[in-house]
């Protein structure tokens, strides 16, 4: 057995109720008894054998007809050692209340809203448990749970907050907000009353221009510095998770597209391998390479859109065209390949929907000449740029430590000088087989966060040169009747594959019975997809861990102290995007 | 120190200026050349002598993650093996354009085209009948594909025409 799982139970005998070691996915997992849950968290954390000291994900998942109905799983990570655990606690559906871990690991704050929002678990001690992504006046239950309809309650001409044309007039009030309401926003922290005599709420989007979608952020303020900045978040809650409890594997992979539409063939590549290492899929090498490349591909993408953005929002328009000039031709590339420029839907269980032509090849390599020089003018244009310097240098300072402790990954984290990338610690693809650093920051702000992103965008530019260089030929798709589809022109002529073809798309596959969990390297960070199957064609539960979400836990520590002008930077400094945060 | 600075700019901006180079289209006016297998519009198509290839099998209702399909079958009159779409509706409203519906028929009656001006006023102009997703393939994949019955024996019996089918000329999209 793995030390840490025998560690845990020799340390919590009666608590620990079992431990599991996935053979197949080397993953380990433990059941957690929940009247002791505060305390193994607490020794997960401290002590120095287990180190978990990267809060990943709390999931939720509903059981309907067992006694103990709710389960409340975590993911945790020890970045010193690079376990991953799995830990589950079981409660009732007559007292769904779980010790608070917000105090050990600050990501648990966001996270565990979540949790309270869509399941309706309350966990005791939670410093501002409220709903996140659902409306805080939402009162038609716990949408995640199984006995609600995915349809939701009543249609939109029901719902009471849409104004309907047959009812009376509402009267108008003196005040929009009744008082008592007021100050909801302002919890906590009361105003030192000898320096100020007011303090002002200042709502900042949903509808601001660089928010970058629909995102509503209260800023509390003293004079022009933020004293407190509370992100409101489920503008774009579509409830794609509830959604894919309803479809069957192959019909959720368009849906990953508008996760983060920014860069879907990432998002397509993590649900992807999540699927295949929960049913245990082997993929061609070739698919591999042209994974591995279109990955990179799409972090070129991402890391293009985000500077322009960000320079964009900061005031610098020029450097907007610039990369959006070469975002072009990567685009470009893209729709030759797959018929499409931003919702891609390319990749496929087992590998992928086309072959990399000659001619996007070439096109790729003409790229990958010239792209450096690209990069260059990038730097010409921002490197020593006075303004830029000012406005990101000393922005959103964060430490390693409490980078960590928030659960911050991809170039947020890496900023802060921590050297964690998935594609290292636990290589997927071809990564392993190619040579490529992870760039590291070191004083945790913008202006690092900044550098990561370029120097990342050279090292995938070097990847996806070794890449095309090793790649051999091969088939693009992996051989598996019950879960890949058979290829298009034996299917009217062999009846074999006719009735294959006929099963997959009518009812599709059907995965083992399991759970895993798949962390994916993107551009903003860790995304993980985690699934429960229960054996039949469609998830039981599938859980998007989306980098930006739990980004947005620690606006609140990075934002205070700063001017109103850094706010837009320190959104920025994430990358990102509100269709993956609020999924 | 300033100065210089404004200079460079100007530099860079003069030296655009004079190399003219724009990597914009003038949209309206002109057009990109998008690539063939570009996933646009979606269409249902014919065999050569305008018989229509859907066998109103239902794959592609069953497959889309949207229900935008919906697909009455019936049998072909007087010939109780063949099989047709009698009604045959898209709501591309909710259309997705992953492509599933298309890579899920197996008579490739489905193809996506490279259309995609489709904004229109009323959003009911988006709920498409057979009628019209054969006009759309009408006028976006003129060279047709041989009927099946040439291609192999096997598949012989999907898809033979029949009396009264509708054909191509009388059809127009309204
Ligand atoms: S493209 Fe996708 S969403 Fe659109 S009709 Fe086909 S399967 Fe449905
Ligand atoms: S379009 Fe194709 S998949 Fe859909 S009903 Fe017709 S033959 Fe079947």
């Amino acid at each position: 057995m793995h030390p840490v799982l025998e560690t845990l139970q020799q340390q919590f005998p009666i608590i620990i109720q079992s431990v599991n070691e996935d053979p197949q996915r080397h993953e380990l997992s433990a059941q957690v008894e929940r009247g002791g849950w505060g305390d193994v968290a607490q020794f997960l954390h401290d002590d120095p054998a287990m180190a978990f000291d990267h809060m990943t994900d709390i999931c939720s998942v509903d059981y309907p007809d067992d006694f103990e109905r709710f389960e409340i799983i975590y993911h945790f990570l020890s970045l010193p050692h690079g376990t991953r655990i799995r830990l589950k606690v079981r409660v009732t559906e007559d007292d769904p209340s779980l010790a608070s871990i917000c105090h050990i690991w600050a990501g648990a704050n966001f996270l565990e809203r979540e949790v309270f929002d869509l399941m309706g678990i309350r966990f005791t001690g939670h410093p501002d448990l409220r709903r996140i992504l659902m409306p805080e006046d939402y009162d038609e239950g716990y949408p995640l749970r199984k006995d609600f309809p995915a349809e939701g309650k009543g249609w939109r001409s029901q719902m009471d907050f849409i104004p309907r044309l047959d009812e009376p007039v509402s009267e108008w009030s003196a005040d929009e907000i009744p008082s008592d309401q007021r100050h909801q926003f302002m919890a906590g922290d009361s105003p030192d009353e000898s320096k100020r005599t007011t303090e002002m709420l200042l709502n900042m989007g949903p509808q601001h221009p660089s928010t970058h979608g629909v995102l509503r952020v209260v800023l509390e303020l003293d004079g022009e510095r933020v004293t407190k900045a509370v992100p409101d978040l489920g503008y774009l809650h579509r409830g794609v998770e509830k959604l894919a409890e309803g479809l069957n594997y192959m019909q959720i992979l368009p849906h990953t597209d508008r996760l983060d539409y920014v860069c879907a063939m990432t998002n397509n590549y993590a649900y992807v391998r999540a699927v295949e290492k929960l049913v245990g899929i082997t993929i061609p090498e070739r698919a591999e390479y042209v994974r591995t490349i279109v990955a990179e591909m799409q972090r070129i993408v991402g890391h293009l859109f985000w500077l322009g953005t960000q320079a964009l929002d900061i005031g610098a328009m020029t450097v907007f065209f610039f990369t959006f000039r070469e975002r072009e031709v990567l685009l470009d590339m893209f729709e030759k390949l797959c018929g499409a420029r931003l919702t891609l839907n390319y990749f496929r269980f087992g590998g992928v929907d086309s072959d990399l032509t000659p001619e996007i090849i070439a096109s790729l390599k003409e790229f990958l000449n010239t792209f450096s020089a690209h990069i260059e003018e990038y730097d010409t244009l921002l490197k020593e740029n006075r303004i830029w310097l000012a406005r990101t240098k000393g922005v959103a300072v964060i430490s390693g430590e409490d980078a960590i402790n928030f659960g911050l990954t991809g170039p947020s984290l890496r900023g802060s000088g921590v050297a964690y990338d998935i594609r290292k610690l636990e290589p997927y693809g071809m990564y392993d087989k190619v040579e490529w650093e992870v760039p590291l920051g070191k004083a945790g702000d913008t202006y690092d966060r900044y550098w990561i992103r370029v120097e990342e965008m050279r090292q995938s530019a070097r990847i996806i040169e070794q890449c095309l260089e090793q790649i051999p030929e091969g088939p693009i798709i992996a051989e598996d009747a019950k879960v890949i589809p058979p290829p298009k022109p034996d299917v009217m002529r062999d009846m074999q594959s006719l009735i294959h073809h006929f099963i997959i798309f009518t009812q599709g596959f059907k995965p083992p019975k399991g759970e895993t969990y798949c962390a994916t390297e993107v551009p903003k960070g860790e995304l993980g997809f985690f699934l429960i199957s229960d054996g039949s064609p469609r998830p039981y539960r599938m859980k998007i861990r989306s980098p930006s979400f739990v980004h947005m836990g620690a606006f609140d520590h990075m934002a205070r102290g700063y001017l109103i002008s850094d706010i837009i930077t320190i959104f920025g400094t994430y990358d990102i995007v509100m269709g993956e945060c609020d999924r | 120190m300033t100065f210089y600075e404004l200079a460079m700019g100007m530099k860079v901006t003069l030296r655009h200026l004079l190399h003219y180079r724009p990597i914009t289209l003038q949209y309206p006016h002109e057009k990109r050349l998008l690539p063939e297998n570009y996933r646009g519009m979606l269409a249902l198509l014919r065999y050569d002598d305008g018989t229509e290839k859907c066998v109103g099998c239902d794959l592609c209702e069953a497959v889309c993650p949207s229900r935008v399909i919906r697909v009455i079958s019936a049998e072909v009159p007087n010939e109780p093996i063949k099989r047709y779409a009698k009604e045959y509706d898209m709501d591309m409203t909710r259309c997705l354009f992953c492509g599933l519906c298309v890579q899920a028929c197996p008579v490739d009656a489905l193809g996506m085209t490279r259309e995609y001006e489709w904004a229109v006023y009323n959003k009911r102009n988006l709920h498409l009948n057979k009628e019209q997703l054969l006009a759309i393939g009408d006028r976006s994949f003129p060279n047709r594909e041989k009927r099946l019955e040439f291609q192999h024996p096997n598949v012989a019996f999907f898809n033979l025409p029949f009396p009264g089918q509708p054909l191509k000329e009388s059809q127009t999209l309204t």
